[in-house]
């Protein structure tokens, strides 16, 4: 494909790249595979609409103008961005009204495709990859931006073990925040956003904290955190009940009862993974052994 | 149902989740409280963005202090209340603190007690509604605005309803009218109006409401209560209050205005109409630049330039003036201008249609100190007078160029009859000068059998009158005339008279009316002779004093009169028959010469010096003659004038002669080809009529024109009931149909169509051979067509019978060419066989048992007979088997077949036999005819398994030419009619045409050989006889054979012949056959018998043998088919050798047996048939050496035609 001609989606071609493969569509943009023709290497591009080039569905609730704003954002924070768990932005672009970011490629896919309702995650890798993204999360912050959007759809796996952050199309600078606080609209994926991110309310790095604690619930638990605190136990008995303390604070409704950070978040986290179960978590240990126990004798 | 029901009812998180997302999703800010001390206990993220506050700032408040200070003690009152009630519903009026100081936030609230324990609680919901309230802030300052400009406005204002009903008035309105507003609101609006305006103006408002129609600004009069009328604008709009529209009227009082308006335009237009109309342009101008300021409207009536033109486009005067008047126009202005004299001027302008215009202006100079100010004046159009006065100059001098140089003579009659003016042209009409005339009496010089006529036309005021007068040269000229009476200016009474010469027209009118007499004659099919005598007497009239008579020209060259009314019957007699010549008076010359001769003098002219003792006696002077030619340029006869006088014609005449030369051309040559067109039209009718086809015409619309009487009655109607109707009115749809679109094909393409098609006759169906031709009139167009059909029914029936007979003879020819050969191999067979039995016979062997070469040879011999008879069938059915010809009495034969039936046939089928006493006997062999019936009666046996009756009958009949025809196979003569019929199962239809074939069998394999039909047929055909078959299915089968009869014969029983013990011999006989094995069967067969034997391949062979030999040998036995030489040839060769030779001829073909009779028979002494048995052989041999006639088994010879009579193939 040569640069410059408009190839499939009616995109353009960033000079220098050949397209590949779609590899995902969304209510912004799409995200392509292109490689790079010197380099032969492949990258991830995502191409963001040109403003008035109505491809929103109807079930994506921005207008125009916001996806733009969100294009321009994503782009900013992004290159500010230089951390191992962050999907790193190389080039930006734009023609035709369509902006892209080409991005480093990372192959593995999504957390998300790695998840299975009812089936939590062995709490020694659950703990590797919280570490990672705390880690990562908590870059973004001493950075000053606020990523808002933190679900398993956007936490890319490399190789299934690597996370990286990806999708700052919601995020925020700290200093955006003072300047205009209305700023932020009801924006986010429902379930993994803070009460207060959803309301409207002035929001901060505990928003984030709760969308980490969310994740790190879904991990542990199989199934999405609701309103009331369910405790992990009760889903996952390999669990100790340290976690449920923790995991409780951190998705409290009222940011004020939450951590204060991820840090502190990680930091009381973290132990409790790794303290033993309680009696219930014990007999689950033990109650599949009389089989195989039975079948060794 | 509690919304807890939706989980299930232990799972306490789902009720927490449910609660919580109640609390947190709610779209009201949630306050939850103590209502002991109103501390708030939790709130919801609404109420946090309401507040600004965060949760944990609003736990440390109470609900008290979330709203204005002013507010407190209305919600310390609440508070109590709510102690008492428990509940406190929506209220308004409260405004909720905000984080940011000063800023207060309308809200709406409720109160709901919550029943928990220990402590009762209390939920504080709050709504809000400042976006309302802004809302209702800015309503109520617009509606001050309002009402302010409906105070203060000078404009009446008035708001009503759908029904005219006043709401509303402002002051202004009141003012308006003279009505306040107590009395006004609540009224209709048309109190305002005169009683007798009120409905109007009602259903006029109801009306454009209901249609929301109300113009904009508009001025209208409004007639008041009280009597005043006021002008008023009026504009409106709608509005809605609470659901009911109201219409808000705003009006203007430009009464005044109005009135002021009126006075100026009726002024104005008085003015106008004053100035427009006067017929003359008034105008203003400058006088240096003669550019006009002012003109009057009819400035545009009087040019057609639109005034603005006048005024704005520079030098418009200047430029509009005609050319040729243009510059001393200009220049005369200009100078009476600086004279400052006022002027008067005539000219031309030229108007925007191109008109041109007479103008007189007059213009005044309006000088201010001296100095020339403006022109003023005055343009009149004055083109009418002027084009009046040239008018009148131009009449008179047209008037008299017209009367001078016209055809028609003008004159001017006073009362008392005579000419005060004749113009000049009279002297070239009648040849009088017009001074000779001027003070004549008019009636003069009128025809005095006119004169009472035309005097009497010429007392009315106008009169038209055609009468005669002379010419100042004495001819008498045909005038026609028309008066007009007018009055002279001083009061003299004249009449005016304009007179034209119409002789030329009179006669050529008198011409005309007698060509058409005469063609109307020709027309409507008068008689030549009629016709003719017609035309001689209008001739006469047109020429007066003259005789006319036509004489027709002979085939033989002699005239002959046609017509001479006037000539006397005696000089006609003596002209009758007198023969053409170049010099033989006037008509015989002209038909000779094919010209016109003119004699003016016969007593002179060298012509006539033969008939002037006949012109002298019936004092003929003179006479022109005019040939009549055909078309083609024959002559006709001619055409002649006679009269008393010396006399040349006049060109007159001369035209006239020519004119009826030409008519009686038209009158004879039509006449001739009219009779031929009857002659022909009868001989065409005749042949047509007496055609056996049958013969139609149509036209192009497929309707017919003709039929002939044949086709007439295949019809069944006569020619005048077809004519006209179409194929549809005769025949079926489906027929109609065919040959409709035969018909189209016929037409469209032009060709001629030939086909067979079925066809109705009287009812019958049949085929006919149809042609249809178009039909072409002279320019080649296909006008209709021509169709002649005959029926073919028969001939089509009599081909499938030829095509079947062919086909037995093909078969027949098949079947016989394979036996024939078979033939010859059974002989080979058979003459073996029976040596060898002959020889072990002799040999005598002791012990015969049932596997001894006797008995097998015997049992081979058994069985090549079989065949042998087998192929005698086949032969038979080829007719090849030679016949015993001879009178044969059926009654016999068929007895004779019936006892051998009756022994063999079921007893339930019955045996008939109907042979009627005198059946003549017929001449065949009886054996071969008893064969003949015992194949039927087999058949006829097979067909009644379950029984049935078989019958047999003969009878006589005698066939005529035209019965013979249905039968390609019959002919004349006498016949025996021999019937068998059974009721048996008959024969399907699709069988029936092949019964007669060989090996066609319907019997089950091994039963039947599929010969006995075939072979009857060869025989009765043999016979020269033929079958018929008629069978139904299920009804039973006859089969009817009709045989020649031998009446003249009586019968005679066939000698019977004894089988003899072999007659041996010891002469000497040559063998002549081309084929070994028979060659050496004879060979064998005649040593045995003791003959010495000599043998030939072929015809040379055995000359050359016979050369050698010639006194040894007794007998050639010659075969007849041989390569080479041919038998017959051979026997030529032989007789020539030796006059005495004796030749047996031996054949396998019967028809041989017929061409001995052709060749010599000197040296044929017998005939031996193939295959022969060694007996057979032996005793043909002995017969000839012996000298006999020839009287082998195989052939009769007799002096007796009849008898000796073979059929051939």
């Amino acid at each position: 494909m040569t640069s410059g001609a408009n190839g499939e989606h009616g995109v353009p071609v960033p000079p220098g790249y050949r397209l590949v493969s779609k590899l995902g569509e969304g209510g912004r943009g799409i995200v392509f595979q292109a490689i790079h023709i010197e380099l032969d290497q492949p990258f991830a591009i995502k191409f963001f609409r040109p403003p008035g080039q109505g491809a929103s569905t109807l079930f994506d609730w921005r207008t125009q103008t916001e996806v733009h704003s969100c294009c321009r954002r994503e782009m900013q924070h992004m290159q500010l961005l230089r951390h191992p768990g962050i999907v790193q932005v190389f080039a930006t672009g734009q023609r035709d009204g369509w902006s892209w970011l080409v991005m480093e490629y990372v192959p593995g896919g999504a957390l998300r495709r790695r998840l299975r309702p009812g089936r939590p995650w062995p709490l020694a890798r659950t703990s590797a990859l919280l570490a990672q993204i705390a880690d990562a999360l908590a870059y973004c912050h001493r950075v000053g931006v606020l990523h808002l959007d933190l679900k398993p759809e956007n936490i890319l796996l490399r190789d299934g073990r690597w996370a990286k952050l990806s999708d700052f199309g919601l995020s925020q600078s700290s200093f955006e925040l003072l300047d205009d606080p209305g700023a932020l609209c009801a924006q986010g994926t429902c379930d993994y956003c803070a009460p207060e991110q959803r309301f409207g309310l002035p929001v901060d790095e505990r928003s984030d904290v709760f969308s980490l604690a969310a994740i790190a619930y879904e991990l542990l638990a199989g199934c999405v955190p609701g309103r009331v605190y369910v405790p992990v136990v009760r889903r996952n008995p390999t669990v100790s009940p340290q976690v449920d303390a923790v995991l409780a604070q951190g998705l409290a409704r009222d940011p004020d009862d939450r951590f204060g950070s991820v840090r502190e978040f990680w930091h009381f986290l973290r132990p409790a993974l790794h303290a033993p179960a309680g009696l219930r978590a014990l007999m689950s240990v033990v109650w599949p052994f009389p089989k195989s126990w039975r079948r060794r004798r | 149902m509690s919304i807890f029901q939706v989980v299930p009812s232990g799972d306490q998180w789902s009720r927490e989740e449910i609660l919580a997302a109640l609390f947190e999703e709610s779209g009201d800010a949630l306050f939850l409280f103590d209502v002991e001390n109103a501390q708030i206990l939790d709130v919801n993220p609404m109420a946090q963005k309401l507040t600004g506050f965060c949760r944990r700032e609003l736990l440390s408040m109470t609900v008290i202090h979330l709203f204005r200070p002013d507010q407190h003690h209305g919600l310390e009152r609440l508070r109590q209340a709510f102690r008492r009630t428990g509940h406190f519903h929506s209220q308004e009026g409260f405004y909720l603190r905000h984080r940011h100081d000063g800023v207060w936030v309308p809200v709406n609230i409720s109160v709901t007690r919550l029943h928990t324990q220990p402590r009762v609680l209390g939920l504080l919901t709050v709504r809000d509604i400042s976006d309302r309230k802004q809302a209702e802030e800015v309503l109520r300052e617009s509606e001050a605005r309002f009402r302010q400009v409906w105070e203060c406005s000078l404009d009446g204002m008035r708001l009503t309803d759908a029904q005219g009903t006043i709401v509303a008035v402002n002051e202004a309105f009141c003012r308006m009218v003279g009505l306040n507003a107590r009395q006004l609101e609540g009224q209709l609006l048309s109190v305002i109006h005169a009683p007798e305006h009120r409905d109007r103006v009602l259903a006029s408002y109801r009306g454009r409401f209901a249609k929301r129609q109300f113009d904009g600004l508009v001025a209208r009069k409004v007639h008041l209560w009280d009597g005043r009328h006021i002008w008023v604008e009026m504009s409106s709009a709608f509005l809605e209050r609470s659901g009911t529209p109201l219409l808000l009227c705003i009006f203007r009082d430009v009464t005044e205005r109005k009135r002021t308006e009126e006075c100026v335009v009726k002024h104005q237009n008085e003015l106008q109409s004053i100035l427009d109309t006067v017929g003359a342009v008034i105008w203003e101008c400058d006088p240096h630049t003669l550019q006009f300021h002012y003109v009057s409207q009819q400035a545009e009536r009087m040019l057609g330039y639109p005034v603005e033109a006048w005024l704005h486009e520079p030098d418009f005067w200047r430029r509009h003036i005609h050319e040729q008047d243009r510059d001393w126009v200009v220049e005369y202005c200009r100078r009476a201008t600086e004279e400052l004299r006022d002027h008067t001027l005539e000219y031309r302008m030229v108007a925007a249609d191109g008109r041109v215009v007479w103008i007189r202006d007059i213009a005044t100079v309006v000088a201010q100190s001296g100095q020339v100010h403006k022109l003023r004046g005055l343009m009149v159009d004055i083109s009418e007078v002027r084009e009046k006065q040239e008018q009148l100059r131009y009449n008179e001098e047209r008037f008299r160029l017209l009367a001078d140089n016209a055809f028609d003579v003008v004159a001017e009659i006073s009362e008392d009859g005579r000419h005060r003016y004749v113009s000049a042209n009279v002297t070239q009409v009648l040849g009088y000068a017009p001074e000779e005339l001027v003070g004549q009496l008019a009636g003069r010089w009128v025809h005095p059998e006119d004169l009472p006529r035309a005097t009497a036309e010429f007392r009315k005021d106008a009169a038209r009158c055609t009468y005669r007068y002379r010419h100042k040269n004495g001819q008498w000229r045909w005038l026609e005339s028309s008066m007009r009476r007018f009055t002279t200016p001083s009061g003299e009474h004249r009449a005016v008279v304009i007179t034209r010469d119409i002789s030329e027209h009179v006669r050529a009118e008198q011409l005309l009316s007698t060509e058409k007499e005469v063609l109307e004659a020709v027309a409507t099919g008068r008689p030549l002779g009629e016709v003719l005598h017609l035309l001689c007497t209008g001739a006469e009239t047109l020429c007066s004093g003259m005789k006319a008579s036509v004489l027709l020209l002979t085939p033989q060259g002699t005239l002959v009169h046609a017509a001479a009314p006037s000539l006397p019957e005696e000089y006609r007699r003596l002209v009758d028959g007198i023969v053409i010549g170049p010099e033989v008076g006037s008509c015989g010359t002209a038909a000779y010469w094919g010209r016109p001769v003119i004699v003016a003098d016969t007593y002179t002219h060298p012509l006539w010096k033969d008939f002037r003792h006949l012109a002298q006696r019936f004092g003929l002077r003179a006479c022109w003659s005019m040939p009549v030619f055909a078309v083609d340029g024959r002559v006709l006869g001619t055409f002649a004038l006679y009269h008393e006088q010396v006399h040349e014609p006049t060109a007159e005449e001369q035209r006239i002669i020519e004119r009826f030369g030409r008519l009686a051309g038209i009158v004879i040559e039509r006449q001739r080809i009219y009779d031929k067109v009857l002659e022909s039209e009868a001989k065409y009718r005749s042949l047509v009529e007496n055609l056996e086809q049958n013969v139609f015409m149509k036209d192009r619309q497929f309707r017919f024109v003709a039929a002939n009487q044949v086709f007439c009655k295949s019809l069944g109607c006569s020619e005048a009931e077809i004519i006209g109707k179409t194929d549809f009115d005769f025949y079926p749809a489906e027929l109609a149909t065919k040959y409709r679109a035969d018909d189209e094909r016929v037409l469209r393409e032009g060709i001629r169509l030939e086909v067979e098609e079925r066809n109705l006759d009287r009812g019958q169906e049949r085929w006919v051979r149809v042609i249809k031709t178009p039909v072409r009139n002279a320019q080649g167009e296909i006008t209709g067509l021509l169709g002649i059909f005959w029926d073919v029914t028969h001939q089509r029936n009599l081909e499938a019978q030829m095509r079947h007979m062919q086909k037995m003879e093909a078969v027949g020819q098949l079947a016989g060419g394979i036996a024939h050969d078979f033939n010859n191999l059974l002989t080979a067979i058979i003459g073996n066989l029976e040596l060898a039995a002959s020889q072990l016979g002799q040999a005598g062997l002791p012990e015969p048992g049932p596997c001894d070469t006797g008995t097998l040879v015997r049992a081979a011999l058994e069985a090549s007979q079989r065949a042998a008879a087998l192929t005698r069938q086949l032969l038979g059915f080829a007719r090849r088997t030679p016949l015993h010809i001879q009178p044969v009495v059926l009654r016999q034969v068929i007895e004779d077949t019936f006892a051998l039936l009756r022994r063999t046939i079921d007893p339930r089928i019955s045996l008939e036999m109907q042979v009627a006493e005198d059946v003549w006997p017929v001449s065949g062999d009886a054996g071969q005819l008893g064969q003949v019936l015992m194949n039927l009666c087999l058949n006829a046996r097979d067909a009644m398994p379950a029984g049935g009756r078989l019958c047999v009958t003969a009878e006589n009949c005698t066939l005529d030419e035209r019965a013979a025809q249905f039968r390609p196979e019959a002919s004349a003569g006498s016949f025996v009619r021999l019937q068998v019929s059974d009721t048996g199962s008959g024969i399907a239809p699709e069988v029936l045409p092949h019964i007669f074939e060989p090996f066609f069998t319907t019997k089950e394999p091994g039963k039947g050989t599929g010969l006995g039909l075939a072979v009857v047929y060869g025989i009765v055909r043999q016979h020269r006889g033929w079958i018929e078959c008629q069978s139904q299915p299920g009804q039973g089968t006859t089969f009817t054979i009709y045989l020649p009869s031998a009446q003249h014969t009586t019968n005679r029983p066939a000698p019977a012949t004894k089988p003899k013990a072999p007659q041996r011999g010891c002469e000497t006989i040559l063998v002549v056959d081309d084929e070994a094995m028979l060659r050496n069967l004879a060979q064998l067969i005649l040593m045995q018998l003791g003959y010495r034997v000599l043998v030939a391949e072929d015809g040379y062979e055995a000359l050359e043998i016979y050369g050698k030999h010639r006194d040894d040998i007794d007998l050639v036995i010659l075969d007849l088919t041989m390569p080479k030489l041919s038998g017959r040839d051979t026997l030529q060769k032989l007789k020539e050798l030796d006059q005495d030779a004796r030749v047996l001829i031996s054949s396998g073909y019967s028809s041989d047996a017929e061409l001995l009779q052709t060749l010599d028979r000197g040296a044929v002494v017998g005939f031996v048939g193939k295959p022969y048995t060694p007996a057979q052989l032996a005793q043909a041999v002995r017969q000839a050496l012996d000298g006999q006639p020839v009287a082998c088994d195989a052939i009769q010879t007799s002096t007796t035609p009849e008898v000796d009579r073979v059929s051939g193939v």
